[in-house]
């Protein structure tokens, strides 16, 4: 799978020379960070055998309450992040409550946790985006501003690197170390691999899985609050379309490195291939209908050669 | 002499490189039932495979009646007049579908079967394929409810009416109570009256003693031996191992005093387990046996914590314990090696050396970081102490299954085990491991309370200092070794007779 990446950047060189110049990769490792943010959530959760399908929405959340914040109640940029992250902990926390304590099935819980996030967030602002001096429910204007420093998480930059790519970059990093090489990692993935017998090896299985469902919600938080920098405007549903995009580069991580099972630098290879291909077609001039056809055929013959090689082994 | 069923030539098999069948000369003649016996590994699944067409390769020939027939696909094979009942049934039962439907699935998938099918018609068309081998059960129950046993006379009732010539058993009776193995012997006896070539594979030498006219042993992928006429156990694990078994159990132990390690009282748990007491001496191997479904597995699952008890107190060394889950159950010391090893006890994409680090994972990490070197250290001191083979980093499927049991017992190894419980840990084990795996429970013995449960009474009677019999969830009676003898053990599994607990 490395190798189809590596293959694609070169062949996308060849074809449109501005392909590979800073600029360029600057804003395509940008675009690329929220959905890297989501992506690694839906890791986190498919890690213990689960299926947390509600990031999206829950990215959708962080956008809505954290434009809330600073919008109608004048808050301050970190005041609106700590709310964002808070609220995608707590949805991680139902999601957990709904999985565990009730045993529904991972996808439909989140599903459903998807729908509950989504319309009673419309609910609230009556369905408008939430933007400077708009007409609350009660008839009163949104007085607040948008945070410049709130701003600043994706539009800024730290040492000429943009800060939602920093960001992007340390969590990658944590989540690595964390589930390849810390005893609570490596738990979660024989959670994933056998609940029963981690059961029976005395592991507090719930509890595993209630950790991974709130790292997702976190996660997927976070990703939204950049999301929330980046677009400057609280509306409400921008989340849901990463939610796609986020499992397929979960899945491609499967196959990357034949590892066969979700892994953080496999994620990262998945969503770095999508950018790419998105960023490159964009620059072929290919029209943004064809785009999604091309990524859908790209993948399926990347993911079926990287398997087709491991079975044969 | 009839005419060889099935005659094999030379036939071999290998994967990548690795050599695992070679130069197979064999015949299967009707009316016949031919043992086969190995150790794990020694190509017995494999030449299986081979017969039943599971490989689109092979070496050598083989032949029906003189014709060369081509095993390349199952389809090939059930037309060349082989089939299998596996050990594990239920894969070859269509789950969904009822006795009936499996009963003609044949001919339900066939295309001359009318595409509006009366369920009269199907109906009689299946109690017409079950009346052979007089499977008396509901034909419009769904097939997945049937018993083990049940099951098998399906698939067998199946095959006959497929005109199977060559049958072969892949370790039937492993989970089969002792009147339930008795009425497989009188069908497969009954096999065999009407000319079928019944091929019986079994790590159980006595059964093998007891059904089969010939026996053939394969070692390392070869055939070793064939006795033209049946021949003692010994004979043909002598055949199996290279080299005559020495004495199966090991030494009883000295050691055993009359101090009590581990002790249960009034355990209850759900309808399967009704009231047990017992105790263990320190030093002692205790044994508990019974029929399938006698409550030893429910017995040790309740004691680690496994499921929930209604009721019961435990005491080790004299000191109360809690257990409510096997988080307690471990923090005390005691560990349950599980019945099902790949279902329950084993992570199977880990690797075998994260299998055994994978319950005291602790031990190798600092601040909650794993240390990689010292847990391969500490795996690898667990794989040389067992004696594990084959690949410690590559996937623990990939291992026999007596080193995947070893991999699960050695996974407890690293801890301090305080009350060791094993539930049939030697099923599907072959012989060399089997004895490994005795030794390591007597060593055990002088530092643990160890409770190990088998429904082989004679593995039991071997091992165990003191045993105690299980029937429907209560304990029928308590034995030192010595004391009783394998047919009054026998009754008092069955219910036959009551006992007092000694």
């Amino acid at each position: 799978m490395v190798l189809v990446l590596v293959l694609l950047v070169l062949y996308l060189w060849w074809a449109v020379p501005q392909f590979l110049t800073l600029t360029n990769w600057t804003n395509l490792i940008r675009d690329m960070s929220i959905e890297t943010l989501v992506a690694l959530a839906v890791t986190a959760s498919v890690v213990v055998a689960g299926f947390d399908v509600s990031i999206g929405a829950n990215a959708g959340l962080a956008v809505t309450l954290s434009m809330m914040a600073m919008v109608v109640y004048h808050a301050s940029a970190f005041t609106a992040v700590l709310v964002a992250l808070v609220a995608g902990l707590l949805v991680g926390a139902v999601n957990a409550l709904l999985i565990i304590r009730f045993q529904l099935p991972d996808l439909l819980a989140t599903l459903g946790m998807l729908f509950v996030i989504d319309g009673l967030q419309q609910v609230v602002v009556a369905g408008q985006t939430i933007t400077p001096g708009m007409t609350l429910a009660n008839g009163q204007t949104a007085t607040g501003i948008v945070q410049p420093a709130f701003l600043a998480i994706d539009q800024g930059r730290f040492l000429q690197v943009p800060i939602s790519i920093w960001l992007m970059l340390v969590v990658a990093l944590a989540l690595w170390f964390f589930l390849s090489s810390t005893r609570i990692g490596r738990i979660m993935y024989a959670v994933g691999s056998n609940p029963e017998a981690a059961r029976l090896s005395g592991a507090n299985v719930a509890a595993y899985r209630t950790a991974a469902y709130l790292v997702s919600g976190f996660l997927a938080a976070l990703g939204g609050v950049v999301l929330a920098a980046r677009i400057g405007v609280g509306e409400q549903l921008a989340g849901d379309s990463y939610l796609l995009n986020a499992v397929a580069a979960t899945m491609i991580g499967y196959a990357v490195l034949g590892a066969g099972k979700p892994n953080v630098f496999g994620t990262i290879v998945g969503a770095l291939l999508m950018a790419v291909m998105v960023n490159g077609l964009t620059m072929l001039n290919v029209p943004y209908y064809t785009q999604e056809a091309l990524l859908g055929a790209v993948m399926l013959a990347a993911l079926a050669l990287s398997f087709a090689v491991k079975s044969r082994t | 002499m009839a005419p060889a069923l099935l005659q094999l030539r030379g036939v071999g098999k290998s994967f990548s490189g690795v050599r695992v069948l070679q130069g197979i000369d064999l015949e299967i003649r009707p009316g016949e039932v031919l043992g086969l016996c190995g150790a794990n590994g020694a190509g017995k699944s494999t030449l299986i495979k081979v017969l039943t067409g599971y490989f689109d390769h092979y070496e050598g020939e083989v032949e029906v009646g003189g014709r060369a027939v081509h095993l390349h696909t199952p389809a090939l094979a059930r037309a060349a007049g082989v089939d299998a009942v596996y050990q594990e049934v239920d894969a070859c039962i269509a789950p969904g579908l009822t006795v009936a439907e499996n009963l003609i699935l044949n001919r339900l998938t066939s295309s001359h079967y009318p595409f509006l099918t009366a369920r009269r018609r199907v109906l009689a068309d299946a109690a017409e394929v079950a009346a052979p081998v007089g499977l008396r059960v509901g034909l419009t129950r769904q097939a997945e409810d049937l018993s083990l046993h049940e099951k098998q006379l399906l698939v067998i009732a199946r095959a006959i009416a497929q005109q199977v010539r060559v049958l072969i058993f892949d370790e039937p009776s492993t989970s089969l109570s002792m009147r339930e193995t008795e009425r497989l012997f009188a069908t497969i006896r009954d096999l065999r009256e009407r000319g079928m070539g019944i091929v019986y594979v079994s790590h159980r030498l006595n059964e093998v003693e007891e059904l089969c006219d010939r026996v053939a042993v394969l070692r390392n992928g070869r055939l070793v031996a064939q006795f033209e006429e049946m021949v003692s156990t010994s004979a043909i694990a002598t055949a199996m191992l290279g080299a005559p078994p020495e004495e199966e159990f090991p030494e009883p132990s000295t050691s055993a005093s009359a101090e009590v390690a581990f002790e249960v009282r009034g355990l209850r748990a759900g309808t399967a387990l009704r009231s047990v007491d017992l105790s263990v001496r320190r030093g002692e191997i205790f044994g508990v046996t019974g029929l399938v479904g006698a409550g030893k597995t429910e017995l040790l699952r309740a004691i680690f914590g496994a499921d929930p008890k209604q009721a019961g107190e435990m005491r080790i060394g004299g000191e109360r314990v809690e257990v409510r889950r096997p988080q307690d159950a471990v923090r005390h010391g005691i560990y349950l090696v599980p019945e099902e090893r790949r279902r329950h006890g084993l992570f199977l994409d880990f690797s075998a050396s994260r299998n055994i680090s994978s319950v005291f994972l602790a031990k190798f990490c600092r601040f909650g970081v794993i240390r990689p070197r010292a847990e391969r250290r500490g795996a690898q001191g667990v794989i040389e102490r067992l004696s594990i083979q084959g690949n410690a980093e590559g996937p623990v499927l990939r291992l026999s299954g007596g080193n995947q049991q070893k991999v699960v017992i050695g996974k407890w190894i690293i801890g301090e085990p305080r009350v060791l419980l094993l539930d049939e840990a030697t099923q599907g084990v072959d012989i060399g491991t089997r004895r490994q795996i005795y030794q390591l429970v007597r060593e055990f013995s002088s530092r643990a309370a160890v409770i190990f449960a088998s429904s082989d009474i004679d593995e039991v009677i071997g091992l165990a200092d003191r045993f105690a019999v299980m029937y429907e969830g209560q304990v029928a009676g308590v034995f030192a070794r010595g004391e009783a003898d394998r047919q009054s053990v026998i009754e008092l599994a069955s219910g036959l007779r009551k006992g007092t607990v000694a």
